[in-house]
């Protein structure tokens, strides 16, 4: 079992009778239960509130759009990545984490109206037949963390195998991979590990799973006709990087094969401003707020762009020395950065997008 | 709410209790904490005591309920004895006591960021009061909001140091920055305090200063006497060569460059570029902020066509320049 089971679970009555409901109420029996429209839930005696919001489930539906864009930044390159929204907040707790500063309600709010989903996703893609459709659910919350209550990754990953331009990804940082392992994924859909060294995991992702377990998991996936992606996001500055995160590029070509790692994106630690005080309060024995972070065009802070592009380069290098071929990206970077870790940039989002598609096509194929 | 010995306060008849019986060492109900008595010393010596102290027997002397600073200033005059309402500690437990302390110096004066973390403690300690409920009950009556940041750096203030307890109402020091402080060592508060002591910092300048040498210290695993005991902060000691002014923007200019190591050498690489292109001042040349984008930005003032044809040309002559073109290539 996961470490992730909930100390109480609330119902919305309005989905008590849905059997995602049941099928999630019936494998936590012993987790009290309590139907209410809306829980008032007052945390603020708790040491860490936001902690406590991490083991209380809202289970509910939401009667708007849960299939979006990613929310990209201003002036930086978004992949159009479409974000299905079906947890929000999530039980692993990473000193980085934006949500700590954007999750305003004391619980985990499990959308289960997953149909609702799937006739929103099947909308988009009708909006262009020719066009792969990118989609996870990974923006809100960890794709895997809850799949063994929720199963949703799997009923999602099945819902995808049916449509002919549409692509998921399943991204996580944890190896609970049980229930996805019950399907034949066809070579169509996508699981995805965030990774960094063992040391950045054991001081910055608090829960999520150790480095072997994610490599492990991801092995085990690709054997069974996933494909594979990696993001080594955020990338973490730190004594001794280089070491640390070769290291971690030579543990995932020594157990994975190449041509099924799908891609692998890059992306240097960085964060909104309002986050800052959020990660020293929670976290002061963080050193991850000690590196050369300062402010960009759009408010956040990232490390120094001179540091970013020769971090950049050198895992790019890494990762070539293994897989020439190797699809890798840049996320939420400026073309400027990319012309200089690449030697060329997407001239936009769509074309971004393109390189995504053909990608994909590419894989499909095999 | 409030104790019944409280509300039979008015009917307590006063007295006059020698100086020698108060235990003044006793800080069981202590609220305040202001170090200059001068102004009351002056009002008590002129006009005497006009409000009674509040005493609490223990054993053959008494505690200090209310009036601290009244008792104090009592001995500097070298009254023999002071006029107080007496209590019995049967009458009073220690909660009364201190809830009957906060009421009446709540009626007559604000508390300082010191007493107010003295009453937060208080609070806790002598009432047995909870974190919620002193943060709802409490806080609103000290003027602040309830939050739990609030109470933890009201809390934090008991570690600091005496001598920083005293700058920091001198100054008037706001609470984070008070409680960021009190986070250092008793040494580390100490070095401090020397280190400011030469420097005028602002409030945003202190939290600034307070927030890269955290950084630091936690980035090379030092302490924060070892950071300024380094030659880089050496010109501290000196004197005579800047005054406080400059020596505060050394100060704040020597943290940023060893908080920022890479970017403030790209700083200094640019200006030196710049300086080789020998603009005249009134044009400036920057660098995108924080060196994050590829453009430059020159800005200029000019009174007549002439001046703008003289700019031009300046401008013409240093596009050819290789410091240009180095500048360029350093972004």
């Amino acid at each position: 079992m996961s470490s992730f089971k909930p100390r109480k679970i609330y119902i919305d009555p309005a989905v008590l009778d849905n059997p995602l409901t049941q099928n999630i109420l019936g494998k936590l029996a012993d987790v009290p239960q309590e139907v209410k429209n809306h829980p008032e839930i007052n945390l603020d005696s708790e040491p860490d509130p936001t902690a406590a919001s991490k083991n209380i489930w809202f289970l509910t539906s939401s009667s708007g759009k849960l299939v979006k864009e990613c929310p990209a930044t201003p002036r930086q390159l978004c992949c159009r990545y479409r974000v299905i929204n079906i947890i929000t907040n999530c039980p692993i707790d990473c000193s980085y984490c934006i949500l700590q500063g954007y999750i305003n309600n004391p619980f985990i709010t499990i959308n289960v109206n997953l149909d609702d989903i799937k006739v929103q996703v099947t909308e988009l893609l009708q909006t262009d037949p020719l066009h792969i459709f990118r989609f996870g659910t990974g923006e809100l919350s960890d794709s895997l963390a809850l799949e063994e209550y929720t199963g949703f990754s799997f009923h999602l990953a099945s819902f995808f195998l049916t449509q002919q331009n549409g692509f998921f990804e399943i991204k996580t940082k944890a190896h609970h991979t049980e229930t996805l392992l019950g399907l034949d994924p066809q070579g169509r859909v996508g699981i995805s590990w965030s990774v960094n060294p063992e040391d950045i995991i054991q001081k910055e992702e608090k829960g999520a799973s150790t480095l072997a377990l994610r490599l492990k998991a991801a092995a085990r996936c690709m054997e069974k006709g996933y494909l594979i992606g990696f993001h080594f996001d955020p990338m973490i500055l730190y004594p001794g990087w280089e070491e640390k995160y070769h290291a971690v590029v030579s543990a995932i070509y020594a157990s994975l094969k190449p041509d099924r790692i799908m891609w692998i994106s890059l992306g240097g630690f960085r964060y909104p401003r309002f986050l800052k005080p959020i990660i020293r309060e929670r976290f002061p024995q963080s050193k991850i707020l000690c590196g050369e972070l300062l402010p960009g065009p759009d408010g956040k802070f990232r490390y120094l762009k001179t540091l970013r592009v020769e971090m950049y380069r050198k895992i790019v290098d890494w990762i070539k020395a293994y897989n020439p071929e190797q699809f890798i990206y840049l996320c939420m970077e400026s073309s400027e950065v990319w012309e200089k870790v690449f030697g060329f940039h997407p001239a936009n989002r769509n074309e971004l997008d393109r390189l995504f598609a053909e990608r994909i096509r590419e894989l499909w194929k095999h | 709410m409030i104790p019944e010995a409280i509300q039979k306060k008015e009917d307590k008849k006063t007295q006059s209790v020698p100086l020698t019986l108060i235990d003044y060492r006793d800080e069981t109900f202590r609220m305040s904490f202001c170090p200059d008595l001068g102004a009351l010393k002056t009002s008590m010596g002129e006009i005497g005591l006009i409000n009674p102290v509040i005493l609490r027997g223990r054993g053959e002397r008494y505690q200090i309920v209310s009036g601290y600073r009244r008792v104090l200033a009592a001995q500097s005059l070298e009254w023999e004895g002071i006029k107080a309402a007496l209590y019995t500690s049967d009458e009073l437990s220690h909660c009364d006591g201190f809830l009957l302390s906060f009421y009446e110096n709540l009626g007559t004066r604000g508390f300082n960021l010191i007493e107010a973390s003295m009453v937060v403690a208080g609070f806790f300690e002598q009432c047995g009061q909870d974190e919620k409920q002193i943060r709802e009950e409490v806080l609103p009556l000290l003027g602040f909001h309830s939050g739990r940041k609030i109470f933890h750096a009201l809390q934090s203030l008991s570690h600091l140091s005496y001598e920083w307890k005293e700058l920091v109402i001198k100054n008037e020091i706001s609470l984070l920055n008070a409680a960021k402080i009190s986070s250092f060592s008793s040494f580390d508060q100490r070095a401090f305090a020397t280190v400011l002591s030469g420097l005028k910092l602002g409030e945003n300048k202190l939290r600034e200063s307070l927030e890269m040498t955290e950084e630091i210290c936690k980035r090379d695993e030092i302490s924060l006497s070892e950071l300024f005991s380094s030659e880089h902060f050496k010109f501290l000691e000196q004197q005579g060569d800047l005054n406080i002014t400059e020596k505060t923007e050394q100060f704040r200019k020597t943290l940023k460059a060893i908080r920022y190591p890479e970017f403030s050498r790209k700083q200094k690489k640019f200006y030196e570029h710049k300086k080789k292109l020998s603009l005249p001042p009134h044009i400036s040349l920057a660098p995108p902020d924080s060196f994050e984008g590829d453009k430059l930005k020159i800005t200029f003032e000019f009174h007549s066509p002439e001046e703008l044809r003289a700019i031009v040309e300046k401008l013409d002559k240093t596009i050819e320049k290789k410091s240009l073109q180095d500048i360029f290539e350093m972004l």
